[in-house]
């Protein structure tokens, strides 16, 4: 399998979950779901890399995805004054995908994923309240926070279909490339979701910086060495987990 | 007056509410202090718990049993209060049953996740019942109440919609979930089919005047009754029931245009209530209400004779007359 394979693989996944959140009002004010596509190839990892693959699994992925998607059109919900058409719907937009994803697993008869990914978002939500109240957490605290936002969902998928093994790539990856969106956003002054919610991390931007070079070399390292990970994934991984930083060089001059 | 009726209505069920209340306190229990704030905080506001009541009694033409339908009493109540908090972001809603609202009290974003994490909660519960096929019930119930909302942020301000417009959004909004109490409770409790069909239909329309009453009361209550502002649906831009029987009234048509033009006055929006109040669409909308109870009460009629059954007549009757 190729890069074009990859990414044909992801695309087809892609318009299989847009497939099932097509609602006519919500295309118009909210446009399509957010689908990230790294997380989405993340999460793929075990179909890429030539494990055993059927349509439980298939259908298990697309239910991720939109849990990801629908947390996504509320994080997208302004804390105040959410007054317009195009906000009201954000909010609907996230529910109606939320919904989908358990009529999906309702009707595969996955009751106990279910049951684990509900978990998950309970959990997730518990964890980005941790930027909205008062207490004080400590740097790595709000670094575990974020790795459970990131990928949690996609961890229980590849713990309950025993793709134990891609657990630890797919959860670095994702923490990485999320610190690396926050730090780019950051330098460009725009919008942050972590940095502008915590003084912690605001006042610690160097160490994580620090900490997204350790997560990067370390994660190169563990995927070259792997002996479970194919070439073409060894490689596909190290293209994305790399790209950020080509990306900031190249703005940097 | 009308919530120790209620109260009364409940008398039987007494101890089982009890349980559903102390589970509905342990399952919005969270490791997040301000969810936890925010979730008691919805939790306290009370209500009426009608959905969970329709699945107790349901579930008493089955093989009742509170330890295995609380399972989806609860879920049913913490989906109905998700909805309320994430209602209320759109809504952008400063008060609810006379408190502040989770969106004024702290942000729409912490709202957001109070409601996210009550759905999930819910769905946490439910799947302690292994039917699949109640799953396959919830899960359509959850997308198309979604579906009865986007239609109603859609339908905001458009005069031009019918009576079949609104009824068919309230049957996805508020009389699909009622229903789906109704049935859940029916079928965990291992109901025979023909009993489930008719709890489901009698939680349709019963959910459908249901919703036609609270449309009036919207109309007709004060600020004190509701908890909120009286009107506050119309000044919304929801269209109701008797909105729509008295929209074309020549005392009303005029305020309701300058309404949805913006160029009304606070004194003319009063007038507009009082103009709507005294039209002949509150008596046409109670009318309508009133054949949906009678339907409901025609469901009820062929269930098998239990004590529910008598319980569920007075609940459909109460609920239909209610003055809050």
């Amino acid at each position: 399998m190729n890069e074009t394979m990859i990414t044909q693989q992801v695309n087809q996944y892609k318009s299989d979950i847009l497939m099932q959140t097509r609602q006519s009002t919500l295309l118009n004010y909210t446009g399509t779901p957010i689908i990230d596509e790294e997380r989405l190839f993340f999460t793929l990892l075990p179909l890429l890399n030539g494990e055993d693959w059927d349509e439980s699994e298939r259908i298990s992925v697309i239910a991720i995805s939109l849990i990801f998607s629908a947390l996504a059109a509320h994080d997208l919900v302004k804390e105040q004054n959410a007054t317009s058409r195009e906000q009201q719907l954000q909010v609907l937009a996230g529910d109606y995908y939320s919904g989908k994803y358990y009529q999906l697993l309702a009707k595969d008869k996955k009751i106990d994923l279910i049951r684990q990914l509900s978990e998950c978002v309970a959990s997730i939500t518990e964890h980005k309240t941790r930027f909205y109240d008062q207490q004080n957490y400590t740097f790595e605290q709000l670094m575990g926070s974020v790795q459970l936002i990131e990928s949690k969902p996609i961890e229980q998928f590849m713990e309950y279909y025993s793709f134990h093994d891609y657990v630890f790539f797919m959860k670095e990856a994702l923490l990485l490339a999320s610190l690396k969106k926050e730090i780019a956003a950051y330098e460009r002054m725009e919008a942050t979701f972590y940095i502008d919610k915590s003084s912690v991390l605001k006042s610690n931007v160097n160490l994580l910086q620090a900490e997204i070079k350790k997560i990067e070399n370390s994660l190169i390292q563990d995927v070259r060495s792997s002996e479970l990970l194919k070439e073409h994934v060894k490689h596909a991984i190290v293209e994305r987990v790399t790209k950020c930083s080509l990306e900031t060089q190249l703005r940097e001059g | 007056m009308d919530k120790m009726k209620l109260k009364l209505l409940y008398s039987d069920l007494k101890s089982d509410l009890e349980v559903i209340e102390k589970e509905l306190a342990v399952a919005v229990n969270s490791s997040s202090h301000l969810l936890n704030e925010a979730s008691l905080h919805l939790l306290l506001a009370g209500g009426k718990r009608i959905r969970p009541v329709f699945v107790l009694l349901a579930a008493k033409f089955g093989n009742y049993s509170i330890e295995s339908i609380k399972n989806v009493a609860v879920p049913v109540e913490l989906i109905h209060m998700a909805s309320l908090v994430h209602d209320d972001v759109i809504d952008d809603a400063e008060t609810r049953r006379g408190r502040e609202t989770v969106k004024a009290q702290w942000n729409n974003r912490v709202a957001m996740y109070t409601g996210d994490f009550l759905f999930a909660k819910a769905m946490e519960y439910i799947t302690e019942v292994k039917n699949t096929y109640a799953h396959e019930v919830l899960s359509h119930t959850m997308i198309e109440l979604c579906i009865g909302e986007i239609i109603q942020v859609e339908d905001k301000r458009f005069l031009d919609q019918t009576v079949r417009d609104y009824l068919r959004r309230i049957k996805r909004k508020t009389a699909i979930l009622i229903s789906a109490s109704c049935e859940l409770g029916a079928i965990a409790s291992g109901t025979d089919a023909k009993t489930v069909r008719h709890l489901k239909l009698f939680g349709y329309y019963v959910g459908m005047s249901f919703q036609i009453i609270d449309d009036i009361l919207d109309i007709v209550s004060t600020d004190e009754q509701l908890g909120k502002p009286a009107g506050s649906d119309l000044l919304q831009g929801n269209i109701t029931l008797p909105v729509l029987y008295a929209k074309n009234e020549p005392t009303v048509a005029p305020l309701l245009h300058a309404m949805f033009s913006g160029t009304i006055s606070s004194d003319d929006q009063q007038n507009l209530l009082k103009e709507i109040r005294n039209s002949e669409g509150i008596t046409k909308a109670k009318q309508v209400s009133n054949l949906y109870l009678q339907k409901a009460l025609n469901e009820v009629k062929q269930l098998p004779a239990n004590s529910a059954k008598k319980s569920l007549q007075n609940i459909a009757l109460f609920m239909s007359k209610r003055k809050f």
